[in-house]
């Protein structure tokens, strides 16, 4: 038995779907797709019922992966029955998506959440009119207060009817699907969706393809928007049966302060400010506890053990991947995605995304963008993680490379232990002034050349609500786990593989060979390439590995300054660290990780050989 | 801009409206998923459209449709075609 939850984005569905499963939920991406499904268990009646959480749109006649997913997901009928949640408070426009479900016949209930939000807006929500029309059952619920919840499940094993339902359409729409029905014997659902251009059947679409051309040429108008036109007038009727205003809506929304200038803008800031600051602070105080506690109690240790030098290389290798990556996934990828989870579930990210759109815009993306480049300071990786917040491809990809290059923690390390602490503060200022430039650069390039569909800034300003801690907490786990079990593999085994290079004395080698690029290009010694590529492991390990390699910690006395900038300068452009080529991979795809790696190293190089070049 | 003295009505576009103006979308001229994405959204010809606020930048605007709020570009806005009132 398995049933499928379908709804708009922000109606309770989440909230819904962790109320009617318990722990156990498995979160995985649906295959070809950065999109997540969310599947959980439930028992009733001693039968497992496996339940799916589809991603939240707003129809199914869109081009984003999301549509894509929940389209294909109906069209195969591998479920047994949906359950179309939809917003009370805000009925005319969910009812626009459940008759687009009805309209698959499947069968089907309806959830009417958030009732005693509508209650307080003064809405009277009577159920009989969609109960009759649809002849499906039809649950008002209040998921904040778990008001119903436990109806849903009896009704959807009940329920073994499909939903009727029969739009009227405009009479040429009809006349089009009677004639699409006789020629090829497919069903009303059939002919509606080839006239839409959707269908696997080529002479069907041709046939289609001719009407709906006929019928544009008639109405000025497409037969998508004939066929969404009369079903929003079909949804509004609808919606004017079901709900009966008591009195009179409040004017403006109380939390418009939040998009206004003052407070808007400052209130921004200091939560951007805030999250950073929360993060620098709590995050690194943890990453260093793990990192010295690893040190102390594992790395020690296990060295004291005196093991075979290969063994010893092995071990020592996946510690320090252990050491990398838990010290970044516990403070930062958890802290991180909590700080998220919250300004995602209260609807403050619509707020900051209409704020920060204008600026964002002009790097090629979408005002939402500025959670993941604020986050980007922190830590690159869960700040990569979140570009799924951002609705199409093409700002995925332009924010992926955003992000890479924007200075983390780590590399504030850099900067700070080595420009600022042997050439100067105002030299580290700089090194900050010219990787921003290049940020800004890239972005305005980028959203010029960069192909692919643009979706604009239509975006649903979402009611402000307290959000709820436990379902917080379980998407900052879902997050941990999920960098846990897909970046630790990949982070042990480029550790494994750095080490027996330098077991080998491949690293050795290697430092003879690109000693004359690294003197012509950069001026560097050998050794720094060495660092340079111990850097991709964590960057901290370029400065720590430099120091070992250079023989002392006080880098000025074997480096000139311009050595030594020229060092951070390339460090902190160069290759992305390992954890978040990890999570870059999973986001984005080889191939655009592999671009993102190629240009920053090549960033990286260029800059730094030409600072070599004008100042010595 | 069309003005229609018969019945006291203008025709112009979304993103030329001031904030608290009320208005009905007649038509959209955007294409491909931009277009789907507003009818999804409820921007639909018949829907009453009514400018909230505008952000710090100028840029991106507040709408209200059927009941909730909506953020477009002007330049999204511009492909509106709405009908105003005029006193």
């Amino acid at each position: 038995m398995r049933i499928a939850l379908i709804g708009n984005p922000s109606v309770g569905k989440s909230l819904i779907f962790n109320q009617l499963t318990g722990l156990g939920v498995e979160v995985s991406n649906y295959p070809g797709t950065t999109v997540e499904l969310q599947r959980g268990n439930t028992c009733f009646q001693r039968e497992i019922i496996e339940i799916v959480d589809l991603p939240g749109v707003y129809s199914l006649e869109g081009n984003s992966e999301e549509e894509d997913l929940v389209r294909r997901f109906l069209e195969q009928e591998d479920v047994d029955a949906v359950v179309v949640v939809a917003s009370a408070t805000r009925l005319e426009r969910n009812l626009y998506l459940l008759l687009q479900v009805a309209e698959y016949g499947l069968p089907m209930v309806v959830v009417l959440n958030m009732v005693d939000e509508a209650a307080k807006q003064g809405l009277d929500i009577d159920p009989g009119p969609l109960h009759d029309l649809l002849g499906v059952e039809v649950i008002l619920t209040a998921a904040s207060k778990g008001l119903n919840i436990d109806r849903i499940i009896p009704a959807a094993l009940a329920a073994s009817r499909p939903a009727k339902v029969e739009i009227p359409y405009d009479h040429h729409i009809e006349a089009a699907i009677r004639s699409l029905g006789k020629m090829f014997g497919v069903d009303r659902k059939e002919s509606l969706r080839a006239l839409q251009g959707f269908g696997e059947n080529p002479e069907l679409l041709e046939a289609a393809r001719t009407i709906a051309d006929e019928i544009e040429s008639r109405h000025r108008m497409t037969v998508a928007q004939i066929i969404a036109a009369n079903r929003h007038n079909f949804a509004r009727r609808l919606a004017e049966l079901t709900v009966r205003e008591q009195h009179p809506p409040p004017g403006a929304d109380p939390d418009s302060i939040l998009t206004r200038f003052i407070p808007g803008m400052p209130i921004l800031i200091a939560v951007l400010v805030g999250m950073l600051l929360s993060v620098f602070v709590v995050g690194s105080f943890l990453e260093e506890m793990i990192v010295e506690f690893f040190e102390v109690y594992a790395v020690q240790p296990f060295l004291a053990l005196g093991l075979h030098p290969l063994l010893e290389e092995l071990g020592v290798s996946v510690l320090i991947a252990l050491q990398a990556g838990l010290g970044i996934a516990l403070p930062y990828v958890f802290l991180f995605y909590v700080i998220i989870s919250i300004l995602e579930d209260s609807g403050y990210m619509t707020r900051a995304a209409f704020l920060a759109d204008n600026v964002m815009h002009r790097l090629g993306m979408h005002g939402g963008a500025v959670i993941p480049l604020t986050l980007a300071f922190g830590c690159n990786v869960p700040a990569i993680m979140s570009i799924r917040l951002l609705r199409s491809r093409r700002e995925r990809i332009i924010a992926s490379f955003l992000v890479t290059m924007v200075p983390c923690s780590a590399r504030t390390v850099i900067i700070a232990g080595i420009v600022a602490g042997f050439v100067g503060l105002a030299a580290a200022f700089s090194v900050y002034a010219i990787v921003f430039i290049l940020i800004i650069l890239t972005g305005l390039i980028l959203s010029r050349v960069m192909p692919g569909e643009r979706f604009g800034m239509i975006m649903e300003m979402v009611p402000l609500r307290r959000p709820e801690p436990r379902l917080v907490m379980k998407k900052a786990w879902s997050r941990l786990s999920e960098f846990l079990f897909i970046a630790m593999p990949l982070l042990l085994l480029g550790s494994v593989v750095l080490g027996l290079l330098e077991f080998f004395g491949i690293m050795t080698v290697f430092e003879g060979i690109v000693e004359p690029y690294t003197m012509g290009l950069l001026g560097l010694p050998g050794y720094s390439a060495t660092a340079l590529i111990f850097g991709i492991l964590r960057k901290e390990m370029a400065f720590e590995t430099l120091a070992i390699l250079a023989g002392t910690a006080d880098l000025g006395a074997v480096l000139s300054s311009l050595q030594l900038y020229v060092f951070a300068v390339v460090t902190v452009l160069f290759v992305p660290c390992l954890a978040t080529v990890t999570v870059l991979l999973r986001e984005v795809g080889s191939r655009i990780t592999l671009a993102v790696t190629v240009y920053t190293v090549t960033l990286g190089l260029l800059i730094g050989g030409f600072i070599h070049h004008l100042f010595s | 801009m069309e003005f229609n003295s018969a019945d006291h009505t203008r025709t112009t576009t979304l993103e030329s409206l001031d904030p608290g103006c009320r208005s009905r979308i007649i038509g959209i001229r955007a294409f491909g998923p931009l277009r789907k994405r507003m009818l999804a959204m409820g921007m639909v010809p018949g829907a009453e459209v009514e400018v909230i606020w505008a952000a710090p930048l100028g840029d991106p605007v507040e709408y209200r449709v059927k009941g909730y709020c909506l953020s477009l570009r002007r330049a999204e806005a511009r492909l509106i075609e709405v009908l105003v009132e005029v006193r």
